[in-house]
């Protein structure tokens, strides 16, 4: 048999696949452990760490406000990325100025201006919660929606728009019957960006967010602060599935988009 | 009448396009360039007990670092692990963005296996980390099936909170920052111009080198910049993974939180900002990413 290119490659990623999913088949396994151990040997099936998982009110709690915050991050990460970009596009000088400023959203460290605005909100005397990490998570999660944007703003797009104006529409006519139509499935992606972004932020929250006030904090913290039980991976299981489910989602919305 | 109307209509748009960019920049001002600035300030700033700043100008923060041996092999130590994880991420990330790109031709298999890729990522650092506890620790599914196998007698400790450890935890969590770009721009090819190197009579080889690589080269830089300034920052998989070992991403955080001298943090902070601006700036000079974009 000869050894083709293709093939050599496909069992690289098939391989690849199986190392990235192997933590989560182990995790998925493990969560339903009735002992406490974490590895082999398995002991016997059970639900008893989901159950835990629900009664631990702090751990709710974190999930709600994150899960409010991610909302949150999303819209307004959708109207920042939808203004910057129109504002991009119509500028002729120091458009790439502009972009690389809102780029280093992306290109510094999370970690220094994550630092940097729990200074700033400790010269100020902001309390701390979950609210608090909101503008970092928006500066997060901004470039990426843009550059999504971004390749929306195609010549095709333009004559479109053009043609609406050559017949009477006004700008915002031309904005809301043209243009967004067009790019509303960029939009979109920005907006699940946000959510998905501030969803799992764990780096700039420690800086920003109160002790256990989002999810990620609050495992991080949980993780040393207490033996490692099953628990955990209860709970990184139903972060899995959500996850599973939103992404099934986007796909199913794509194919339907593609399909009309 | 109408040309004057006309001209106060394309100065009302062009106020209205100018404040269309007021309400990013100013975001952007506040809570990246103000915080940023702030952590600067700060490193030259004296820090006592309770995290109390004094206000006068000292370049101890940065002597301190500087010239103790040990916080210097930090900050090399430090670099040399993201590199490490941008370069084992380079070469896994561009065969999976070369292999979805250009290899798969089915555009539904083509998007099924790219959300497979995409979906993990989303999993939240800390539960990612800890999920790799059964695959690589002592009695973990790895060193069960290697003794199964009879490969080795004892479980292999160094698997688990090692530096390999670490370093494979942060390939597996950022190479699709690495594979994304490559697959936009290999999509973005036109594979005509394969055929036509290839006719010309460039082998395989050199058809990949002139053609495919140049293409994809705006992909790798920003592929390269997002996964060393994403392993750089990140200090939760290196403190969970990496046992003994000590990044500058942990010293700021142990700064931070446990010592609440804040002066040190910034310095630290300030530091690792400076090479990380430098090295996509360098990156950025040799290929014009925004190409790509605009």
């Amino acid at each position: 048999m000869k050894l083709s290119l293709k093939g050599l490659v496909s069992f690289f990623v098939f391989l690849m696949l199986l190392i990235v999913y192997s933590p989560i088949i182990m995790m998925m396994i493990f969560s339903f452990n009735s002992g406490r151990r974490t590895t082999f040997p398995f002991e016997s099936f059970s639900v008893r760490w989901y159950v835990e998982l629900f009664h631990k009110k702090e751990l709710m709690n974190a999930l709600g406000s994150s899960f409010m915050l991610a909302i949150a991050v999303a819209f307004i990460t959708l109207g920042i990325v939808v203004s910057m970009g129109l504002f991009l596009r119509g500028l002729t000088r120091g458009r790439k100025a502009v972009f690389y400023i809102i780029a280093l959203g992306i290109i510094v460290p999370g970690i220094s201006y994550g630092l940097g605005t729990g200074i700033l909100y400790r010269m100020l005397n902001i309390r701390l919660s979950s609210w608090t990490a909101l503008p970092v998570h928006v500066v997060w999660a901004v470039p990426w929606g843009l550059i999504i944007l971004l390749t929306a703003f195609t010549p095709e797009l333009a004559t479109y728009e053009e043609a609406a104006r050559t017949l009477g529409a006004s700008e915002l006519e031309v904005f809301r019957q043209v243009t967004m139509p067009l790019i509303s499935s960029e939009m979109m992606a920005a907006a699940l960006f946000g959510f998905l972004l501030s969803w799992g932020e764990l780096i700039r929250s420690m800086f920003v967010a109160g002790g256990a006030a989002t999810m990620p904090v609050f495992i991080y913290g949980f993780l040393y602060a207490s033996p490692l039980t099953p628990m955990l991976y209860s709970l990184g299981t139903l972060n899995v599935a959500f996850s599973f489910i939103l992404m099934i989602g986007v796909v199913t919305m794509l194919r339907r988009r593609g399909a009309s | 009448m109408d040309a004057f109307s006309r001209t106060g209509g394309w100065w009302a748009s062009m106020n209205k396009r100018t404040l269309l960019g007021l309400p990013g920049l100013t975001w952007y001002i506040l809570f990246l360039l103000a915080p940023l600035g702030i952590t600067l300030v700060n490193s030259f700033l004296s820090s006592s007990a309770g995290g109390v700043l004094k206000p006068f100008f000292t370049l101890a923060n940065y002597l301190t670092i500087l010239r103790d041996p040990t916080n210097l092999s930090l900050l090399l130590f430090t670099l040399r692990l993201s590199l490490i994880v941008t370069a084992v991420s380079f070469m896994v990330g561009y065969i999976l963005g070369y292999y979805l790109a250009l290899m798969v031709k089915s555009v539904p298999v083509k998007m099924t296996l790219f959300f497979l890729f995409l979906t993990p990522f989303w999993i939240e650092t800390t539960t990612k980390a800890i999920s790799w506890f059964p695959v690589l620790g002592e009695s973990g599914f790895l060193n069960v099936l290697l003794m199964k196998t009879g490969l080795i007698r004892e479980p292999i400790s160094i698997f688990l909170f090692s530096q390999f450890s670490a370093t494979m935890v942060m390939v597996v969590t950022y190479f699709l920052m690495m594979a994304a770009p490559v697959f936009l721009t290999l999509s973005r090819m036109d594979p005509v111009l394969l055929d036509a190197a290839q006719s010309l009579g460039a082998d395989r080889i050199r058809t990949f080198y002139h053609v495919t690589w140049k293409l994809s080269l705006p992909g790798v830089i920003i592929g390269v910049a997002f996964v060393f300034v994403l392993s750089v920052s990140d200090f939760a998989t290196p403190s969970i993974m990496g046992g003994v070992i000590q990044t500058i991403g942990m010293q700021i955080a142990y700064q931070t939180f446990s010592l609440a001298n804040f002066a040190a943090a910034s310095a630290y902070s300030t530091l690792i900002t400076a090479i990380t601006l430098g090295v996509v700036a360098l990156l950025f000079k040799i290929v014009d990413v925004t190409r790509l974009i605009f």
